[in-house]
């Protein structure tokens, strides 16, 4: 096992080097002008340009320049730890702002996550067990329609329905539990955890369903059968572990896509997130923070990656002896 | 069950016609109703496409043609009435041809994108998948990185950075407007066509044909092109066919988020982000429910012709 997780670990350390290397790539060597001239925000004056390419190294070769990047992420900058830079639109360290920002995308990543869990996969294995009846129909023709419906479409549709028609729910904005009282906060969050977690329940109900259905035919569910075990237990305690393994894996893998949920639901919900940071500063012009929130989201999918494969090879013992 | 089915089959008709792959799996697609459907629904949106310029010639609107009429004093956009079907947008622009004209970005982008994807994908997966060792971990490592990234940030840091300029990234090749959108979605979207490629490719490489070719001398490149690449097309069309809507989502959420096609073209997703342009949804709300349902049928559609596709080739599936 400790072998496995040295082993894991090391590939992470390659991966966000990897990461570091892609943004670095767009964001410097592909920019069609000075990078300079795009970090310093919608118009910046000559001396803003200056200190940017002191900053970044810029009249140097390219793998200091690289170097010197990779150093400010891992070490710090003269702003502090992580080095994300500085924001020449709102004249202050990236990084002032990051905190209050992750609090929120991880409350709605987190609730999302719960209700996605919570109502894919119970569906699925519904759908499986009552095979072909009216239930598994009208679950499966709504699961393709949420796979089908854009995020920010269903978004808008619940506001106006839930908020604006009908006014059983709250409108957009965010409320801290510690400011507004909990029952307003969450009042606030449950239809951007209900919208972004509707189109991954959707897969992971039809995923659920195909993968229960595959399992129910193996041999060792004739065998559990044989013995005399009633269906109920054949199903939960035989054939649902085996088929829900391999989807833990998967939602590892998911939460790269969850993230690109969570930046649309942010902007149609108005949480002051990452992602709707990124958003907003697509419009100020300002890249550092559109940098910074490249970097910190992918190196946060890449560790809760690792989370979830060492989970997943302590359940599975296969995994790790492989 | 299927002896008896054989003893009872019909007299054999007087001519023969032997079935080909193709003629079988299309008469099994043919077969699912709701698959058929589908493509109903995707040739009348591509026909809708096509003649875009001609529905707003009947229409007698341009789709950024600006009318006054359609704004209240206020400058508030007017709903759906007699000529104006789908009402008009904040800026006073008949919403049913923009709309019409909408489906051609979408199309466009996706099918141009997803076209791309998927020789890349084919190129890459075949070679992880023909050559192995090293090279295989590699191309695959690589796409398992890939694919656990957060390719929406990274579509947005593309857009924003490649768009400061007129001329574009890669010595003019992602240039601002639709073909930086095409190239993101091309980017970012081949590994899911290579990892099916690569599959594919590997359970091929050990069967008989394959290694007869070989024995006789066949080069690897004859090997690929000849004897693998025409078992591989059936399997790349279900699964393009299948990241297709994806990639139209994805172009909608792009243009919604303001880093997609550019602002004079008509897109649905950019249609629904001026609805959100201070709450402007809960009062013109045919702004946000037209472009928004046509894009919804547009995805649905290519799920259901996808799944048509991937049963209809499915060996476990009857034959006739």
């Amino acid at each position: 096992m400790w072998r496995y997780v040295v082993r894991r670990l090391l590939w992470v350390g390659v991966v966000l080097l990897v990461i570091t290397a892609v943004t670095y790539a767009i964001f410097f060597i592909m920019a069609p002008v000075d990078p300079a001239i795009l970090f310093g925000g919608k118009q910046p004056t000559p001396a803003v340009i200056q200190q940017i390419q002191r900053e970044f190294g810029l009249d140097k070769p390219v793998w200091v320049q690289y170097g010197l990047f990779v150093k400010h992420i891992f070490l710090g900058d003269q702003y502090g730890w992580p080095g994300l830079g500085f924001s020449f639109v709102t004249r202050a360290p990236v990084r002032s702002q990051l905190g209050s920002r992750l609090v929120i995308t991880t409350t709605l990543a987190v609730g999302a996550s719960f209700v996605w869990l919570l109502l894919g996969i119970p569906v699925g294995v519904i759908s499986a067990v009552k095979q072909r009846s009216f239930v598994d129909r009208l679950a499966m023709g709504l699961a393709l329609f949420f796979v089908s419906a854009p995020v920010f479409w269903i978004g808008l549709m619940f506001l106006w329905v839930f908020w604006f028609k009908l006014g059983v729910a709250a409108g957009t904005g965010y409320y801290g539990p510690a400011q507004f009282g909990f029952f307003t906060w969450l009042n606030h969050m449950i239809m951007p955890w209900v919208v972004l977690a509707l189109v991954e329940a959707a897969w992971y109900a039809r995923m659920a369903r195909a993968s229960l259905i595959d399992t129910m035919g193996e041999d060792f569910i004739r065998t559990a059968r044989a013995k005399g075990l009633s269906e109920r237990r054949v199903i939960f305690k035989h054939a649902l572990r085996a088929s829900l393994v391999p989807m833990v894996t998967m939602f590892g893998m998911d939460l790269g896509l969850l993230f690109g949920g969570a930046i649309i639901t942010e902007t149609v919900f108005n949480l002051q997130g990452i992602g709707q940071w990124a958003v907003a500063s697509v419009f100020t012009g300002d890249l550092p923070v559109i940098l910074a929130v490249t970097l910190i989201a992918s190196f946060a999918i890449t560790l809760a990656n690792v989370v979830v494969d060492i989970c997943y090879a302590y359940l599975d013992p296969r995994v790790r002896l492989a | 069950m299927t002896v008896r089915a054989q003893a009872e089959a019909p007299p054999l008709p007087e001519t023969l016609v032997g079935r080909t792959y193709w003629r079988i799996f299309w008469r099994r697609f043919m077969r699912d109703r709701v698959a058929v459907g589908g493509l109903i629904v995707i040739v009348t949106f591509v026909a809708m496409a096509i003649l875009a310029p001609l529905v707003a010639k009947v229409v007698g609107h341009s789709p950024n043609q600006l009318f006054e009429s359609m704004r209240t004093e206020l400058g508030l956009p007017l709903g759906p009435r007699a000529h104006f079907w789908f009402g008009a947008d904040q800026a006073g622009r008949d919403l049913f041809v923009r709309v019409v004209y909408g489906a051609r970005t979408s199309l466009t982008v996706s099918v141009v994108g997803t076209g791309i994807a998927t020789v890349i994908g084919v190129i890459v997966g075949a070679t992880a998948g023909f050559y192995g060792r090293w090279l295989d971990t590699l191309i695959s490592r690589v796409i398992d990185v890939w694919l656990s990234l957060p390719l929406l940030l990274f579509a947005i840091g593309l857009s924003t950075v490649c768009s400061a300029s007129p001329n574009g990234c890669l010595n003019g090749l992602l240039q601002p407007g639709l073909s930086l959108v095409i190239g993101i979605i091309a980017l970012f979207t081949w590994p899911y066509i290579a990892r099916i490629a690569r599959g594919q490719v590997i359970s091929l490489r050990q069967r008989e044909f394959v290694e007869a070719a070989r024995a006789m001398g066949v080069s690897d490149m004859r090997i690929v092109l000849s004897e693998l690449l025409p078992n591989l097309v059936g399997p790349i069309v279900v699964y393009a066919t299948l990241t297709l809507p994806g990639n139209i989502l994805f172009e909608a959420s792009l243009s919604f988020l303001g880093v997609g096609v550019p602002q004079s073209t008509p897109s649905w997703g950019r249609m629904m982000a001026d609805a959100t342009e201070g709450s402007l949804f809960t009062y013109a709300w045919w702004m946000m429910v037209f472009p928004g349902l046509f894009l919804l049928l547009m995805t649905f559609a290519f799920y259901l012709v996808g799944e048509g596709f991937r049963e209809a080739l499915d060996p476990r599936g009857g034959v006739s």
